[in-house]
């Protein structure tokens, strides 16, 4: 078992190893990621407004002369097959293009969509029928402060891996306030039940996970996977949830108990895993279900907003 | 020398004046208008007397809310390229069926509020567009989620046009949506399925909550 583990680790490494250049420094490394930001990144908001204002000006300059068509447009335009552009006032068909262009930024790669939707079903069911069931019976019996403080606890001991992806991204401030909360949450915050870091500090939890280093070094995100149980991820994601495993301290620490007859393994982890989860949703119940009737596609609207989502958390 | 009280009194009364009046005249900034309004939202949302009538709740909300926004670039957005192929008629079709859509499916999730703060970040203002980043805070549970409004200046006045939680851009997400299901079978589909979901959300809401589809 310890073998396997060490095994499985040491092919992280290698994985790792190949994935970004330890050697070469903090300074060189950054660069791929500037580079990631202009090429795949969709533009911020800001950006989209500063690109649209410009635009906008751009189209009163040329109100009078016909405006020019550059060749990629011309190939949208044939692609729509439009025929009333003429009757547009150029101000619409401007922002027209800039939709365009937006969207091309979201086209998301998703070659596994037959798969995804099936697990995307699979996950919905299990939500209704298993999850949704099991959280409001624990809902019931704890009340909500308690389930706060488990939350609390739980962010606590799962504070290596944020801080370890802050070192490895070279946030120091970031590192420097997971330590600190880890510290005041532990000593005075009772183990960790009670977030006095935030409370009176005023320091924030940093979100902070191996899949958002890797982008922050430039990987790709790669196509969408939807797991059973575990829900939307990337190529990348899956990568970076393989590093957050190994990132737990409780992989590590597997206490034997002795019962006599045979000998019981704690798998302390997956204990604290399950706890998360139904923690976590009875906390959130109604969330999904809203997400839900709000949707048109439920499917294409939650992988947008995964994809929207990480690419937010990476440029933090 | 010392004032009489009366002349102190109207000294005072013309001071506020001077300071309160002249602000209607000047058109204010976005971040005054989003808080304006979510203020008013907030008030309602607190008020005791209606935590039990969630439907008058939601409705006076909604009346709150939906003069801040601007429907017409909120469907123009989010239809994106398929909305230059529309006739005005089915661009208005469209305009109300989305807003209907909208309208429920936020006014549900006020249902969900508990006791949150709003913190007001900071403002970008670029020409006629207006960004405003908020904070929403849940002090019970410790949670916390970046809000931000879009917003359009139209005559003098800021309207939304988005709403970006967590990242997450309403109209992005719908926009992404509509295209899916407009390019994989037709835009009379979509309508069909607009109608068909809120005709679907009425039944479910008279009777329990639909969870299933």
């Amino acid at each position: 078992m310890k073998n396997q583990r060490f095994l499985l680790f040491l092919l992280l490494v290698i994985v790792c190893s190949v994935f970004f250049p330890f050697g070469t420094g903090y300074t060189q490394t950054t660069s791929p990621r500037d580079e990631t930001i202009q090429s795949s990144e969709p533009p911020s908001a800001s950006d989209a407004l500063e690109a649209e204002e410009i635009k906008e000006m751009k189209g009163k300059e040329e109100e009078e002369t016909p405006r020019e068509i550059s060749p990629e447009q011309d190939e949208n335009l044939i692609k729509k097959g439009e025929q009333d552009k003429g009757k547009e006032e150029g101000e619409e068909d401007e922002e027209d293009y800039e939709y365009l262009e937006e969207e091309e930024m979201e086209t998301i790669a998703d070659p596994l969509k037959p798969f995804n939707h099936l697990m995307f079903d699979f996950n919905d069911k299990l939500y209704f029928y298993l999850l949704k069931p099991v959280a409001q019976a624990y809902k019931a019996v704890l009340p909500e402060p308690v389930r706060v403080s488990i939350r609390n606890f739980i962010s606590n001991i799962t504070t290596p891996a944020r801080l370890l992806n802050c070192i490895l991204q070279g946030k120091a401030e970031k590192a420097g306030i997971e330590y600190s909360r880890f510290l005041v949450n532990t000593v005075a915050g009772g183990l960790g039940f009670f977030d006095v870091a935030k409370k009176y500090c005023n320091l924030q939890k940093q979100d902070e996970d191996f899949g958002q280093t890797l982008g922050f070094y430039g990987i790709k995100e790669g196509f969408y996977i939807v797991w059973p149980v575990f829900g939307p991820s990337t190529l990348r994601d899956t990568v970076g949830s393989a590093g957050d495993f190994f990132a737990d301290p409780f992989v590590y620490i597997n206490p034997t108990t002795d019962i006599g007859i045979t000998k019981v393994n704690s798998d302390i982890r997956s204990g604290i895993n399950t706890t998360n989860v139904v923690n976590e949703t009875s906390l959130t119940i109604g969330t999904y279900e809203e997400f839900k009737e709000s949707s048109i596609d439920p499917y294409v609207s939650m992988r947008t907003a995964y994809f929207e989502m990480r690419r937010k958390k990476i440029k933090e | 020398m010392k004032l009489p009280t009366k002349n102190n009194y109207i000294f005072t009364m013309a001071l506020v004046l001077l300071l309160v009046l002249p602000y209607p005249a000047l058109a204010s900034t976005p971040t005054e208008q989003v808080k304006e309004k979510a203020d008013k939202v907030l008030t309602i949302l607190n008020d005791p007397a209606l935590k039990n009538n969630k439907e008058q709740r939601r409705n006076m909300v909604t009346n709150v809310v939906e003069d801040m926004i601007d429907w017409q670039e909120v469907g123009r957005r989010a239809l994106a390229i398929h909305w230059r192929k529309r006739t005005p008629a089915e661009r208005t079709e469209f305009v109300d069926l989305f807003r209907d859509l909208l309208k429920r499916t936020y006014s549900d999730k006020l249902d969900l509020y508990a006791g949150e703060s709003i913190i007001y970040d900071s403002e970008k203002i670029d020409g006629n567009r207006a960004v405003v980043k908020t904070r929403m805070i849940n002090k019970q549970k410790g949670e916390e989620a970046s809000i931000e409004y879009r917003l359009i200046k139209k005559n003098e006045l800021w309207l939304g046009y988005d709403i970006v939680i967590e990242g997450i851009s309403a109209v992005n997400n719908y926009r992404v949506q509509f295209n899916e299901v407009i390019t994989s079978s037709s835009y009379e589909s979509l309508i069909r399925k607009m109608k068909n979901r809120e005709f679907k959300i009425r039944e479910s809401s008279k009777s329990t909550k639909g969870s299933k589809k």
